[in-house]
């Protein structure tokens, strides 16, 4: 292999990709815009969870309002509550009934399953209730002289010990995946002009028939393809650190719990991506070859990012044993170390483990990609 | 002999189904002599011409060019190779001064001796004002005048054409025709493939493909003594099979 011919031709295809604004403009949108909107939108949803459950709930029916309204003032209700004489439940979230049923109480509990802010207000509903049971138990028993001793003679408190910084956090799930994201995001476009586009316009074949090695135009691509992703996996650190540094402290403190920045955080982030954003790249440039059209190419790379973003969800929230198997599973082991760099998890072992077994994967699909690049049968499929 | 194509094959698997693209075909080209290459649709033209280009490799048989085995050595053979084809478009993006430079590096040329090359192409060819537009934005006949300097610019000793004349104008063929005698006096071999016979008139031999097989390999003198168009006979060459 000439190397100077290949960096020509890698050169050649950089330039040409670097001009085209839409390139860049892509890669810097999503890695600008992808996190802030990350953390507003989990900021959102944690606020939203909390007050989703303070719906009114209408209360149609109380048999008994003397015990109802002491139940309320030593055992609040999580929830905001209104007493009515009878109403449809078609315009509520939920009606009440508390009737007296022999020496106790039967309660129901009217809701609609259509709408999904019910499923909180409903937790907190047979939370009220339970405890109301508890509370309304122990005043019968106190009656007839039995103790909350005599009932529970093994007190039982939980207590979280976990560290600050290990505390889990549900920002920490979603960075490896969106970092994912944002790599197939910036490579996806350059992978696919760079090979089916070639092949479409008929400029492939042109290459085959000047002095370049099979090796050089597959090098040179696959260097075309990873400086994108590259970039793309860079700046998404970069933003990611910003966001997560500026931003959350100022929307969300809550969502600061165990996500600890420092320059080994970043370096381990960074290493972990750079490869991650290769072996994307090799994946990208062997599907990218197959496919006759630019068509093909977008509609086969489509499954590939589903895969990632399938892996990235599943396995971002792991918790991997040490000397796990995940480790030694390219992707796979990105994404666990990725979770376990924020969580101050990830051992020198693990980080090289990851780091080599990604070094081979890219190897491996690098050697098949250019098995593809050799094949005749893919050269000139119809 | 510059090209040496000596009982070359190719079968294809299509449909679980072997077909032979090109059956036992042997031929040879000296330096100086213009060959046409002449056949039907489908008759394994595109097949021969990829596999002389090193795009595709035979089944059986060899290919040489300038004695290198196009198999065994595809570097040297396409050093020494020009090929401008259908199959062989330019970036459309780049403009025609930029695409030859970008291959007079490819071909390791000094930078001086290909600056001197292409300024003198364009003149021949009168590409100056298009030079520095992009090759997308020019007519088909411009683009394939710099297809054409892309296959000569590093002096090829064989030049392989495919569909040369396609999309040319009146003036742009009698300037490839120029061309094309200019190079066959500097010793250049040179195989055109065509389906526009006027083409294969300015060759000194005609060779007739059909169904994957060489029918006829005749000098165009000898067709002429027969008093014979050379229409007539391609169709009397193929309606004999």
């Amino acid at each position: 292999m000439n190397i100077g011919r290949m960096w020509t031709l890698a050169w050649r295809d950089l330039w040409h990709a670097l001009r085209d604004k839409r390139n860049m403009t892509t890669i810097l949108l999503i890695s600008v815009i992808i996190y802030p909107a990350l953390i507003v939108g989990v900021s959102w949803f944690q606020s939203n969870q909390q007050t989703e459950a303070l719906e009114t709930v209408y209360l149609l029916q109380v048999d008994d309002r003397e015990l109802f309204n002491r139940l309320l003032e030593t055992l609040p209700p999580p929830f905001k509550y209104e007493l009515r004489d009878g109403a449809s439940t078609e315009s509520l979230d939920g009606t009440l009934l508390i009737q007296r049923d022999g020496t106790g109480y039967a309660v129901t509990w009217e809701q609609r399953s259509d709408r999904n802010r019910n499923v909180f207000l409903n937790e907190q509903m047979v939370s009220w209730i339970t405890q109301c049971n508890e509370l309304l138990r122990l005043e019968k028993l106190k009656e007839v002289g039995v103790t909350t001793q005599i009932l529970q003679p093994v007190k039982f408190n939980v207590v979280d010990v976990t560290p600050e910084e290990q505390r889990q956090n549900p920002l920490i799930g979603m960075l490896g995946y969106f970092m994912a994201l944002g790599i197939i995001v910036g490579g996806m476009g350059i992978a696919i002009d760079t090979t089916a586009g070639e092949k479409e316009r008929k400029t492939l074949l042109t290459l085959y028939a000047s002095p370049h090695t099979v090796a050089e135009i597959m090098s040179a691509k696959l260097i075309h393809i990873s400086f994108f992703a590259v970039l793309a996996a860079i700046l998404n650190v970069i933003s990611m650190g910003v966001s997560l540094t500026v931003l959350l402290p100022m929307i969300e403190k809550d969502l600061e719990a165990g996500l600890r920045l420092d320059a080994a955080v970043f370096i381990q982030l960074l290493s972990l991506v750079i490869v991650l954003a290769v072996l994307l790249s090799a994946l990208m440039l062997a599907i990218g070859i197959y496919a006759r059209t630019i068509k093909e190419a977008t509609s086969w790379m489509t499954p590939l990012l589903f895969v990632v973003i399938f892996i990235g969800l599943t396995w971002s929230s792991v918790d991997a044993e040490p000397f796990s198997w995940v480790y030694w599973t390219p992707i796979v082991n990105v994404f666990v170390s990725i979770s376990d760099t924020f969580s101050h998890k990830l051992t020198v072992a693990h980080w090289s483990i990851t780091l080599g077994t990604m070094i081979i994967a890219i190897v491996f699909f690098s050697m098949l990609t250019k098995k593809l690049f050799q094949s005749e049968s893919v050269l000139f499929r119809n | 002999m510059v090209l040496e194509v000596e009982k070359v094959s190719k079968q294809f698997i299509h449909e679980k189904q072997t077909v032979d693209a090109v059956r036992d075909v042997s031929f040879a080209i000296a330096a100086g002599e213009t060959v046409g290459l002449i056949g039907p649709n489908g008759a394994g033209k595109s097949t021969l011409m990829r596999m002389i280009a090193t795009l595709m490799k035979p089944s059986s048989g060899n290919i040489s060019v300038d004695g290198y085995d196009v198999v065994a050595h595809p570097q040297a053979a396409k050093a020494r190779m020009g090929y401008v084809s259908l199959d062989t478009n330019l970036p459309e993006q780049m403009s025609g001064a930029q695409l030859l430079r970008y291959f007079a590096r490819i071909y390791e040329l000094d930078a001086q001796v290909a600056e001197r090359r292409i300024a003198d192409w364009a003149d021949r060819l009168r590409l100056h004002e298009y030079m520095q537009k992009p090759f997308g934005q020019l007519s088909t006949g411009n683009k394939q005048k710099i297809s054409l300097v892309r296959g000569l610019l590093h002096q090829p000793k064989f030049l392989l054409l495919d569909e040369p004349s396609n999309g040319l104008d009146i003036l742009a063929l009698g300037t490839l025709r120029e061309m094309l005698q200019s190079l066959k006096k500097d010793g250049t071999a040179i195989l055109i493939s065509s389906h526009i016979l006027q083409d294969i008139q300015l060759c000194d031999r005609v060779l007739v493909m059909h169904e994957g097989a060489l029918i006829r390999n005749e000098p165009l003198a000898q067709i002429s003594e027969r008093l014979v168009s050379l229409e007539e006979y391609y169709l009397k060459a193929v309606s004999v099979r």
